[in-house]
């Protein structure tokens, strides 16, 4: 076997089946999992150990209802099976992983999948559910009818792999396939045209199943794979599916009839007891509630606010200790390195207090991701998609921007890269122009800085919640009337997407899996931390410490003479400090930009702060805490950022003397880290996507916006107050 | 002392800017998403 | 009878639909083909989208589509 190239397996399966759980179980490679329909976009690849030692390759392709090629994934999953992507060898079985529960739906794809000459082995997923809810399935009758292996498992609990091990070997030699439909005349001739003018006459390579999809599929991704010019292939795809329908099969309908055809027969006294279940499943009945019309909305809303509020309520003491380790390392690293002041400058102020500052966060953002992971986990996230469409359907966007932009709550990269499972062009580019308007996870530590700064500590643990709650809620209320204004500009394209949605069973969520995504934001956001940030934090330390001209200290301390006479050593330090940061080459710069977000009611450390988030956002977290610790604003009893910037006060000006961060000018910070696109790793993604100019456009769009809104929120807060 | 003080902060800001640099040019392999972490297993775009 | 306009929790049996609708193709892949029961199990708030039950799984649809189905009550 050593010798041979390894074999290959390919799992497929409809969304929600359990699939990448499997995947995990065989491989021991973890990937996200969730409930959500859609989420496997990327195909993924593991080693498999069989029993008798021979490793074979896995291949987790997309999760589909069917093969119908409409979107990239769906069209994956074709090509992959059929031999022609790129960057997978053709699979020498494919497990089909089915849904006890769905037995009918799910089936469907395997036939689809048969079609292109792989053999087969059923994985019968879920079988613990089955049981428990009375659904027996004869599993050893299905695999008679069926003629490939069928084996119960179930994923969570390894149930029934080391049987699925078994049935793969021993397919690998016996290579079964699944029994497949007799079609009809009107098919077969049409298939047969095809075949004569597509793979006879002009060369193209095209399994049985691929010229299927041809055939069956309105606009099918298959097309564009052939080398024959469009207007050709066009006019032999509609000349085919004319025939289809001359026979007395309408195309669009054709294969969803003939194959559920073939299919009940197979399965209708099998699925017999199924049919004597209760009418009601739980879930639905849990549905009563969770999607009702009052109900639904309340329990939507009332856990929006838990899992907001519990951000606040439920980190303070890990946040307590972490501020206190930062403290503790900064206090040991400012001793040892008093002989090199500009170092310990470095090492202190800059990693230490740049970095520490932004570490802090680590326990809320952990709180947020474990009822993120547990919404999606149980299933609950479809339902939120079901609740929420309606405010979405108006703006032309459609449920499959759901997935995408529910991940750009995390992350907007992710988000726009989710876009390709949009096959309309247009519903696409909206999607991908509004992403950067949901609050990203960057977004989370600035406003958890000034709401625990500003709001926390006057108006309880509630108001900051609710006010968390509006940040994240801000972008998706500008994105919806951007996405409309977009939708009534752009041109129009093809026919929108279809808005179908499963609504899952409930599942009870897997702890360890929630612990395991836990612990990999919890480590990405560390190692971001001790990566980019840290190197971004010793570069802007840099840039706020020098130049550090000698004779500045003598021009402070001149003038310190004549207008004070008896100040304190202490003072004239403070006074140095805050001159030496004033013309460091950042304050310089930041002081020549301050007019612009004078508005919005900053000051010049605010602004240099706004400045150098722009490549990422969260920088303005160490940019701040290097400000102050260089211009010696912090001391004992403010150690952490939130009380320092509470004392803040304006050096100069009309103002000067007052603070200057009031609740108006965090709020107004806030408005603008919601709706600003800082983040250069999201404009060169959509420059990827899309195009330059539209990267450049929405950077400027969104920048413009963000200003406005900050302005706004700083003068009618001003103006309340 | 103050020799010493000012090769070591070169050093670090060195370091600093050449990791910068090593994160956000194009890799070879095609490799990292455009996100910033080192060495990010996702594609690029 | 169309599906946009029944009642909850009725039982109904599909009798039409317009195949050249994308979304109903993809409903009829699912297996939503004419002769199939089905129940109207949800209502969204603002009553657009609906969600409806048949062999098993729950499908969430918007009534412009739902309106392209043609179904008659069973009881």
């Amino acid at each position: 076997m050593s010798t041979q190239p390894p074999l290959s397996v390919a799992l497929i399966g409809n969304p929600n089946t359990g699939k990448t759980s499997l995947f995990n179980m065989l491989t021991g490679l973890h990937q996200h999992v969730g409930n959500y329909a859609g989420v496997t976009v990327e195909k993924k690849t593991g080693t498999w150990t069989l029993p008798d030692g021979g490793q074979v390759n896995l291949i987790d392709l997309p999760g589909t209802y069917n093969l119908n090629a409409a979107s990239l994934d769906e069209r994956v999953a074709v090509d992959v099976l059929a031999g022609h992507s790129s960057d997978a060898a053709p699979p020498d079985l494919v497990i089909v992983v089915v849904d006890v529960e769905n037995l009918r739906r799910n089936l469907y794809l395997a036939s689809q999948a048969s079609e292109l000459g792989v053999p087969m082995v059923i994985a019968l997923n879920c079988w613990d559910v089955a049981e428990r809810k009375g659904l027996q399935i004869d599993s050893k009758l299905l695999e008679q009818r069926l003629g490939v292996p069928v084996v119960p498992t179930v994923a969570r609990t390894r149930r029934g792999t080391g049987a699925l091990a078994e049935a793969v070997t021993r397919a690998l030699e016996t290579r079964p396939m699944l029994v497949r439909p007799r079609w009809p005349e009107a098919v077969t001739d049409s298939i047969a045209d095809l075949r004569r003018e597509l793979v006879e006459t002009r060369d193209e390579t095209l399994r049985e199943g691929e010229l299927q999809r041809l055939l069956f599929d309105r606009r099918s991704a298959v097309a564009e794979r052939l080398k024959t010019p469009a207007a050709e292939r066009d006019a032999l795809l509609r000349a085919a599916r004319e025939k289809l329908h001359l026979g007395g099969y309408q195309p669009d309908a054709a294969e969803s009839l003939l194959r559920y055809r073939f299919l009940n027969p197979l399965l209708n006294d099998i699925l017999e007891r199924q049919a004597a279940m209760k009418k009601r499943s739980t879930s639905e009945s849990i549905d009563q509630l969770l999607l009702h019309r009052v109900w639904g909305l309340l329990v939507f809303v009332g856990m929006m606010y838990v899992v907001f509020q519990s951000v606040y309520t439920w980190a303070g003491p890990l946040m307590d200790i972490i501020e206190r380790g930062v403290g503790w390392l900064g206090g040991i690293a400012g001793g040892a390195l008093t002989a090199t002041p500009i170092l310990q400058s470095l090492v202190v102020d800059g990693v230490i207090g740049g970095v520490g500052a932004f570490l802090v966060f680590l326990p809320q953002i952990l709180v947020l991701f474990f009822f993120i992971a547990l919404l999606e986990e149980t299933g609950y996230m479809a339902r939120a998609a079901f609740l929420m469409d309606k405010l979405f359907s108006w703006s032309g966007l459609n449920g499959k921007s759901f997935v995408p932009l529910l991940s750009s709550f995390a992350c907007a990269i992710p988000g726009i890269l989710a876009t390709r499972t949009i096959s309309d062009p247009k519903a696409r580019c909206i999607t991908i122009l509004i992403a950067p308007l949901m609050s990203c996870s960057a977004r989370l530590p600035v406003y958890l800085l000034l709401i625990g700064a500003f709001i926390e500590p006057e108006y309880g643990a509630a108001v900051a919640g609710l006010t968390l709650f509006a940040m994240h809620f801000i972008g998706v209320l500008l994105a919806g009337p951007l996405a409309w204004l977009l939708h009534r500009t752009l041109p129009r394209s093809v026919a929108s997407q279809p808005f179908v949605m499963e609504l899952p069973h409930y599942r009870v969520p897997q702890l360890g899996r929630i612990g395991h995504r836990l612990y990999e934001s919890g480590s990405e956001f560390i190692v971001r931390a001790g990566t980019v940030i840290c190197a971004m934090t010793i570069v802007i330390w840099a840039l706020l410490y020098f130049p550090r001209p000698p004779e500045l200290a003598e021009t402070v301390q001149a003038t310190a003479q004549v207008e004070s006479p008896g100040i304190s050593e202490a003072e004239l330090e403070h006074r140095l400090n805050a001159a030496y940061l004033k013309q460091s080459y950042m304050g310089r710069f930041g002081n020549a930009v301050q007019p612009v977000f004078a508005p919005a009611g900053y000051d010049w450390k605010i602004t240099v702060g706004v400045l150098a988030s722009f490549p990422a956002r969260e920088i303005i977290i160490s940019t701040l805490g290097i400000t102050y610790a260089l211009g010696g604003e912090i001391d004992e009893d403010s150690d952490d950022l939130r009380s320092t910037l509470a004392k803040a006060r304006w050096e100069s000006g009309p103002r000067a003397g007052t603070p200057v961060f009031n609740l108006p000018v965090a709020l107004s910070i806030m408005v603008f880290f919601a709706l600003c696109m800082q983040c250069g790793a999201t404009v060169a993604v959509i420059a990827k996507e899309l195009h330059w100019g539209w990267a450049i456009g929405s950077f400027a769009g969104l920048t413009a916006l963000a200003w406005v809104a900050a302005v706004l929120t700083y003068q009618i807060g001003m103006w309340l107050a | 002392m103050e020799f010493l003080d000012r090769i070591l902060v070169f050093l670090v800001l060195g370091g600093a800017m050449v990791f910068l640099y090593r994160v956000f040019r194009r890799k070879k392999d095609k490799r990292g998403c455009g996100c910033g972490t080192d060495k990010c297993p996702t594609r690029k775009p | 009878m169309r599906l946009d306009l029944i009642k909850k929790d009725g039982l109904y049996r599909v009798q039409k639909m317009d195949s050249g609708n994308p979304c109903i193709a993809r409903l009829m892949t699912m297996g939503l083909l004419p002769d199939q029961e089905l129940r109207l199990t949800h209502e969204a708030p603002l009553g657009d989208p609906i969600a409806i039950e048949f062999n098993g799984c729950q499908m969430s649809l918007r009534l412009r589509d739902a309106a392209l189905i043609e179904v008659e009550p069973i009881r």
